[in-house]
């Protein structure tokens, strides 16, 4: 089996190279790809070309951050979570993808995924003030994760009250925070659930 | 397979309200989408399934991830998302395989027409659509991962959960099937030519 060269490489004909050289670079169009990313509830600001996003640098808790690049900002938006079943009702909402009806579909373009964006930083070059900006940034991040991780835990012991009140720091804290979007769905998981007597 | 790597079969059905991924979570299934999506797509493409499908199939296999995140090992993400994807596709490949056979017909038709156009690159792929549509989905997926993909024996067989050799004979035998339909459309695409 080591022997054995992909026909692209060698071996192939040149009809049969033509045919695999066709399909090898389809990729989703900017279409899908926007499609796929709502159904899961991710930003198409998502990095998803990292050669500018610096990922993951361990915090103090241990729990994963998002180190912030020289050149890049990543925006998260909310990702609700959703069950096949659920996933029909809102993605349908969102972009009529979740049915597997019939569906005249086009072949998809090979051009590249131009509707991600990586949007432009104000942190700038690697300055002493770049680098500060970028540990703040990164620090707030960090906090704004961890306080949604608390408001998730109170909604999975189903204490409504207690992660409302969460929720409200959050807010006073982060009002304008990247995961504010997270924070909303969240609410709406908390509010559906029974308040407890705890206030 | 890897143990952490849990079948269609496990894929939720309780009906419970579903809770937003955040945070640590969240990061790794932006990870893991950014790694695989295209790798699951093109897969589902070469079975059989238009692009719009695909999207929606691989979508659907992101889904089933996060809901099982936690019991999916490090490392193990694309062979979870790749049997999760191939599992969900089984039924929409049948469906997508009777249409073809009915389209099949109109091939020599459609060649004839478009030999002129070969060269074009839709045509090109509505060609490859069309030359595995009758072949096992087994056969198809290894000779997708080892000649578009590029991937080696050992990856395939970590990722498809086979030994080695079986992805050795699966490749030949796929192999044989594309270079026979591959013969088979350049005389028809020769054939039409002025």
């Amino acid at each position: 089996m080591s022997s054995l060269e992909p026909f692209l490489r060698g071996g192939g004909t040149d009809f049969e190279r033509q045919l695999l050289s066709a399909v090898r670079g389809e990729r989703p169009s900017a279409r899908q790809r926007r499609r796929m990313l709502r159904g899961l509830g991710l930003s198409s600001g998502i990095a998803l070309w990292a050669a500018t996003a610096h990922a993951v640098v361990t915090g103090a808790t241990g729990k994963l951050v998002l180190g912030l690049g020289a050149a890049a900002i990543v925006t998260f938006g909310a990702l609700p979570l959703v069950r096949e079943r659920a996933a029909a009702r809102d993605a349908a909402a969102h972009s009529a993808a979740a049915s597997s009806a019939a569906v005249s579909a086009p072949v998809a373009s090979a051009a590249p995924p131009a509707d991600i964006v990586v949007e432009p930083a104000t942190v700038g070059d690697e300055s002493a003030t770049a680098s500060a900006e970028a540990a703040n940034g990164a620090s707030e991040l960090r906090a704004q994760i961890e306080l949604l991780d608390t408001v998730k835990a109170a909604v999975n012991r189903k204490e409504g009250a207690e992660a409302l009140a969460l929720l409200a720091r959050f807010d006073e804290r982060f009002p304008s925070g990247v995961l504010r979007s997270e924070a909303r769905t969240l609410r709406r998981a908390a509010s559906r659930l029974p308040f407890d007597a705890r206030r | 397979m890897s143990s952490s790597v849990l079948s269609v079969a496990d894929a939720p059905t309780s009906s419970s309200t579903p809770l937003p991924v955040v945070g640590e979570a969240k990061l790794r299934l932006e990870h893991m989408f950014k790694a695989h999506h295209e790798l699951i797509w093109r897969t589902l493409r070469r079975l059989g399934l238009p692009p719009d499908q695909a999207a929606d199939t691989t979508q659907q296999a992101y889904l089933i991830a996060a809901e099982r995140l936690e019991n999916i090992r490090q490392g193990s993400e694309r062979a979870f998302l790749f049997s999760t994807a191939i599992g969900l596709a089984r039924t929409s490949f049948r469906r997508a395989k009777r249409s073809q056979l009915e389209s099949d017909m109109d091939l020599h038709a459609d060649l004839g027409r478009r030999s002129e156009e070969f060269t074009d690159r839709v045509s090109a792929l509505e060609l490859m659509d069309r030359i595995f549509v009758d072949t096992d989905e087994t056969l198809v997926t290894v000779f997708v991962l080892f000649e578009l993909e590029e991937l080696s024996a050992p990856e395939i067989a970590e990722l498809v959960g086979i030994p080695v050799g079986t992805v050795a004979s699966r490749l030949r035998r796929a192999r044989a099937t594309f270079r026979a339909a591959a013969r088979r459309l350049e005389i028809l695409h020769k054939a039409g030519k002025p």
